[in-house]
């Protein structure tokens, strides 16, 4: 219902329920605010927002507004002035912003902020970008008639935790901060301590300021108090140049904006795009930028000559590369040689990667998943992913998100701010997953399963959809799937038949009633997200049953429906579009030649392997035999170690390029700094490569060119260009003004391009293949997980000096249960063997995992997990030996 | 306070409320009410049985004044010595009161653990001052005499 | 023609009295550099940064000057303060303060922006270098007491601002010496 009110003479008609602040917004009258911030709830704790306001008098008898001998409407005007920020507009208020009392009104509060402000603007951090400072130009009396020497003097530079650091003095106490930490991030690990001038910001928690989101703090907080450790003092904002650009730390494909000065990158910023990350980054991608800078990075190509590695030119190099490619290629064919490329390059680089390898040399061994990406891939999204226009930000009640197997605080930070916001709004949240995960807060149903009964779970969800009704004795299938569309019904109804949830419960753990509970509830609501990540184990018979069960729910095809893989790096999901694993051509066209995988690659499978952006040989235990090895890196990484040519490639920052999200959302980045000595872009070495080995029409000068001809031959790219994928969105779905968004300049704002999945078509026949679950995980004995973490030791994330502390350290997690049964204490060391390898780490109690279960984290320095598991391995089979070691 | 003890009496404290956290004042209550102030280990303990985090709990301790962080004597003495409160001769009082308990002006606790005085801004009470407050209780229109008669009292009570 | 020879001896007599008359007079031409030149007041020539009377710098690094700067030639890269070591009161320091010389057009704004009188633009005009890159000056050369011996200050009270309408308390904008801003 819409509601009609008149701010400074002007009508304007907004949906009821609709703040003063935000009506005038929509109109161009601004209100100025400091706590009121749009994402959050209001407060009305700085009173900066108020306005006169008057409300029509209503005749009693007849029911309609009063008129005076004028005809104008009586106004009763509220005795006081009102708050902007939380008043609700009604029908025929009348607001006013612009007389002599507001403008007084704001000279007081602000004459009172800056009783207590320092006005040490001028080495403030935000001093440029701050509203207590434009808004004191704007509003303020100009002086004051408190004494200076009287001002209040708090600790200034107190350290709120090692990323963030607080000025006691510069506080306001607005409290967007602490809400945000307990409204969004859902750490409410900061708090307003003491009351009146001894007020201030705390954090109690152990470390300090513990969150993944802190740096979001600084953006929203309206002054100086709240800054991080990592811009401090490096620049004024107006020094600052801006680029928008894409994250890169996972498949979040956050949008942000790089600030960089003398040539280097002094803040990163989160870049509004309201389909992917609102205006909130997480503070790997805000902090984890000092890669670009670091003085490790390869500059020059290196070749190894008699046993040492050689600066030569790029010339050298890349003759050398060719002279070898070809030879080996003529003496042991095209199969000899494999390629492997790491899902962080962008889009275009893996398009020329696979072409290079598949249509230059002619072999079938392309792979990406190695590192993180080992052992997850995801086949089912083309088919059943989120369809277009799907947009976490907005949904809520009537909406079942179904988060299978994954941490997404830790693997994907702010696709759990999106997906704890939308329960938040009313969603239906269930979270399965094997451990106890952040998650499970704002879960309406969750649901812990044993590790590797994952598929099971999906099993017995199925089986209650498929074979139960409801309360009023509705299927629960969806009735938005034509049958005509879906084949195969009836044989997967027969197929899991036998998984009734009473038999899933003995192998998976999680108890029948709620099993049943959890599938009603999905399968009630109108739209449904099935989420799902590594920890589910990657079996196909889980992939087949998590598009079943999207299937047969109907929540495919329609916005805000279908399935997401949290899949690991920044552009895995171009990965697995571009085809880069040796069984798919780009677009999901099956390859006529299966080629190797990269585990295949690695352990001899062929003589010569092109490596790009990725470490196949980090884990130690791998021996490199190879005749002939080329790498792409940015760092001397421990497969360039080994390579005999090594050709320095450049960073995401210093080139453009797109990345396609987890939501199969294609977006595009600019460069916004300069390649350090003579490195180039992967794209332009793969090109020059082929062209050396004789390929014709390989002459793309730049990475748009490349596109160009993905968008030609590849139909999921069809109509996408730079062009589309850069197309500014309209101001008007922004919060425009910098006091939302945390800096002083408007940046460029696009939202990316989508492509569709099949199930959006509207001729595509869905067919409800069967697979059988892998056999049943035994229900006695210890299991070892290796899930992600944000800070683990990846290669970029190692350069940030800042972000040392908070990297993972290699050790156990063990749960308090069996902690108290092996008699361990946290530092203690355990002896954890599996088929026939050893490590001894410290342990570490951690509540979340449930008895019987524990956790190395993948990825870590010295890639311990891996190397006990095995590379892709999540879960380790049965025969785990855990033990006190003798002597600690 | 044994954890144990506290957690027994947690126990029906909870039954009165919806959701746990909504008795976080109560238990921290329940916490000091032994020993007149509250350690770090006890805001740990009501963090945890609460499902808090500390820093939410100490933002609340920090807000209400009658939850002591600092170790206080077994008798806390608040005295009011606000505008007046001092026209009735409070702040004379209050200064001799410290002198005769050989504290500081500023206050303190005696060393034998036994009292802790402390200066406070309105007791709402001016018409009666001076006026103490001594562990909830009111004493009024008091006199050296009357107080030094209230101290030796709770001295033989020890 | 005897005339004329007179006539013409006549005019060189007066003009050699002229000579004559100016080799006893005081020379206007100023011997620099081996005498040196005085300057008025608020000539603007080289900057300086200075010091507070404790010895700590007023530079707060906070960049004004180079905001204010219409030629851009002022650097400021700013540093943190430590227990250890301390450039300045407060947190901030200026880590590096560059002056492009041959940029500088002395318009002296950037001693109007700074908010701790930290850049004065003093005597020194004479700055020419062998080298370009000489032409930037660093922190530590704008610290350094600069008092060229070839310029004085011109001993000419009559130009100096009065500053008795400030009631002769403190100047506009001064501040305790030492103290932090703000």
């Amino acid at each position: 219902m819409d509601v009609t009110l008149t701010i400074d003479n002007r009508e304007v008609t907004v949906p009821a329920g609709t703040l003063i602040v935000e009506a005038a917004r929509r109109i161009g009258i601004e209100i100025p605010v400091f706590c009121y911030h749009p994402k959050m709830l209001p407060v009305g704790m700085c009173r900066m927002c108020l306005v006169t306001v008057g409300l029509p008098v209503v005749n009693r008898e007849t029911g309609r507004p009063e008129v005076d001998a004028a005809g104008q409407r009586v106004i009763r005007w509220l005795p006081k002035p009102v708050t902007a920020c939380t008043e609700p507009v009604s029908e025929g208020m009348v607001v006013i912003t612009d007389s002599a009392q507001v403008a007084a009104d704001r000279k007081g509060i602000l004459e009172f902020l800056l009783t207590s402000h320092p006005l040490d603007c001028p080495i403030c951090d935000k001093g440029g970008e701050c509203p207590l400072q434009d808004l004191t130009y704007r509003h303020s009396p100009g002086v004051s008639r408190f004494d200076i020497a009287s001002k209040y003097h708090a600790a200034k530079a107190y350290p709120l935790g090692d990323l963030i650091v607080l000025d006691r003095e510069r506080c306001i106490l607005c409290a967007r901060c602490t809400r945000f930490q307990q409204e969004i991030a859902d750490d409410p690990v900061l708090a307003i301590e003491n009351r009146g001038r001894d007020a201030m910001i705390v954090s109690y928690s152990e470390p300090a300021f513990n969150s993944h989101y802190s740096g979001n703090t600084t953006d929203i907080c309206p002054v100086g108090a709240l800054t991080t450790r990592d811009f401090r003092f490096h620049a004024r904002p107006w020094e600052l140049e801006h680029t928008a650009s894409v994250c890169n730390h996972c498949g979040v494909g956050c949008n942000i904006v790089l600030d960089t000065r003398l040539g280097r990158i002094v803040r990163v910023m989160p870049r509004q795009n309201e389909l992917v990350n609102e205006v909130w980054i997480c503070d790997k991608g805000r902090f984890a930028h000092h890669f670009h800078a670091s003085s490790q990075r390869l500059t020059v190509p290196l070749m190894r000559q008699g046993g040492r590695m050689v600066e030569v030119s790029w010339d050298e190099a890349l003759q050398h590369v060719a002279t070898r490619l070809r030879a080996i290629c003529e003496q042991h064919g095209a199969e000899a040689i494999g390629g492997i490329a790491g899902a962080r390059l962008p889009n275009e680089d893996l398009y020329l990667f696979q072409k290079l390898l598949r249509q230059v040399i002619g072999t079938p061994n392309v792979d990406y998943r190695v590192g993180l990406s080992a052992g997850f891939e995801d086949d089912i999204v083309a088919e059943v992913g989120v369809a277009c226009g799907t947009d976490l930000g907005r949904v809520g009640c009537g909406t079942a998100i179904l988060v299978l197997g994954s941490d997404l605080d830790e693997e994907a930070p702010i696709l759990y701010l999106r997906v704890a916001g939308a329960a938040r709004h009313g969603a239906t949240l269930i979270n399965a997953g094997g451990r106890a995960t952040k998650l499970d807060q704002r879960a309406t149903h969750v649901l812990r399963y044993r590790y590797g009964s994952a598929t099971h779970l999906v099993l017995g969800l199925l089986h209650v959809v498929l074979h139960e009704t409801n309360e009023q004795g509705r299927a629960l299938t969806g009735n938005e799937i034509v049958p005509g569309r879906v084949r195969g019904l009836a044989e997967l109804r027969a197929h899991v038949s036998e998984w009734t949830p009473e038999r899933v419960a003995t192998i998976s753990g999680v108890p029948a009633e709620a099993i049943r509970a959890a599938a009603h509830a999905f399968a009630a609501a109108q739209n449904g997200i099935i989420i799902y990540g590594g920890e589910a184990g990657n079996h196909p018979a889980l992939r087949r049953a998590i598009a079943n069960l999207a299937i047969v729910t109907g929540f495919v095809g329609r916005p805000n429906n279908g399935v997401i893989a949290v899949l690991a790096h920044a552009n895995s999901r171009g990965a697995e579009d571009l085809g880069i694993v040796p069984h798919r051509l780009p677009g999901y066209a099956p390859a006529e030649r299966h080629g190797l995988n990269a585990t295949e690659m690695v352990q001899g499978g062929v003589r010569a392997l092109l490596v790009a952006g990725a470490d196949p040989f980090a884990i130690s235990a791998r021996q490199v035999n190879l005749e002939f090895l080329v790498v792409q890196e940015l760092f001397m990484s421990a497969t360039a170690q080994q390579a005999d040519v090594v050709l320095p490639a450049v960073a995401p920052g210093e080139r453009s390029g797109s990345y396609t999200n987890l939501e199969r959302r294609v977006q595009y980045f600019h460069p916004a700094l300069l390649p350090p000595g003579m490195a180039r872009p992967d794209w332009s070495i793969l090109r020059h490569l082929a062209v050396l080995l004789g390929a014709g029409g390989w002459d793309y000068a730049t990475p748009a060119a490349v596109f160009e001809e993905m968008a030609r031959t590849i139909p999921l790219y069809a109509n996408m260009s730079y062009e589309r994928l850069t197309q500014p969105v309209e101001i008007s779905r922004h919060m425009a003004h910098y006091i939302y968004a945390g800096m002083s300049y408007q940046s460029e704002a696009y939202e990316g391009l989508q492509w569709p999945t099949l199930a959006e078509q509207a001729m595509h026949t869905f067919v409800l293949e069967w697979q059988a679950p892998p056999p049943d995980p035994p229900t006695r004995g210890v299991v070892l997980v290796a899930p992600r973490v944000l800070y683990d030791g990846g290669t970029l994330l190692g350069q940030t000096q800042l972000l040392a502390s908070h990297v993972v350290t290699s050790h156990v997690a063990v749960s308090p249960q069996d902690a108290a049964v092996w008699g361990l204490a946290d530092g203690q060391r355990v002896r954890v063997a599996v088929c026939a390898r050893e490590i001894a780490l410290p342990c570490r109690v951690n509540p979340a995992l449930p008895t019987g279960v524990i956790a190395i984290p993948r990825n870590l320095a010295n890639n311990v997990a891996e190397m006990l598991l095995g590379e892709g391995q999540l879960f380790s089979p049965a025969g785990l030996i855990v033990e006190k070691q003798q002597g600690s | 306070m044994t954890s144990q003890a506290f957690y027994e009496e947690l126990q029906g404290v909870l039954k009165k409320y919806p959701v746990k956290q909504s008795a976080v004042l109560e238990a921290l209550y329940i916490l000091q009410r032994d020993k007149n102030y509250l350690s770090d280990e006890d805001i740990h303990t009501a963090a945890e049985a609460l499902e808090m985090t500390v820093t939410e709990v100490q933002a609340i301790v920090g807000f209400y004044s009658l939850f002591r962080r600092q170790p206080t004597g077994k008798y806390l003495i608040q005295v009011c010595t606000d505008l007046p409160c001092a026209l009735r001769g409070a702040d004379a009082f209050y200064r001799r009161l410290c002198e005769r308990l050989g504290l500081p002006p500023e206050g303190g606790t005696t060393a034998d653990g036994l009292f802790t005085v402390e200066e406070v801004v309105c007791l709402a009470a001016c018409d009666r001052a001076p006026v103490a407050q001594i562990n909830l209780q009111y004493f009024e229109h008091l006199t050296d005499q009357a107080m030094d008669a209230v101290i030796a009292r709770l001295r033989e009570q020890g | 023609m005897i005339r004329t020879i007179g006539l013409g001896a006549v005019e060189i007599a007066r003009a050699m009295w002229i000579t004559l008359i100016h080799l006893l007079r005081r020379p206007v031409t100023n011997q620099y550099p081996n005498e040196p030149v005085a300057v008025y007041p608020r000539f603007r020539g080289r900057h300086v940064l200075k010091r507070y009377d404790n010895g700590l710098e007023r530079c707060i690094g906070c960049a004004l000057c180079a905001a204010a700067c219409p030629t851009d030639c002022i650097l400021v890269i700013a540093g943190e303060n430590t227990p250890e070591a301390r450039y300045s009161p407060g947190e901030r320091y200026g880590e590096v303060y560059e002056i492009n010389l041959l940029r500088c057009i002395f318009c002296g704004y950037c001693a109007e922006a700074c908010p701790t009188e930290a850049i004065v633009l003093e005597y020194d005009f004479a700055l020419s270098v062998y080298d370009r890159w000489d032409a930037i000056i660093t922190r530590e050369q704008l610290l350094q007491p600069h008092t060229p011996p070839h310029i004085v200050l011109r001993d000419d009270t009559t130009l100096e601002p009065n500053w008795g309408q400030w009631g002769g308390v403190a100047r506009p904008a001064g501040k305790a010496e030492g103290q932090a801003s703000g």
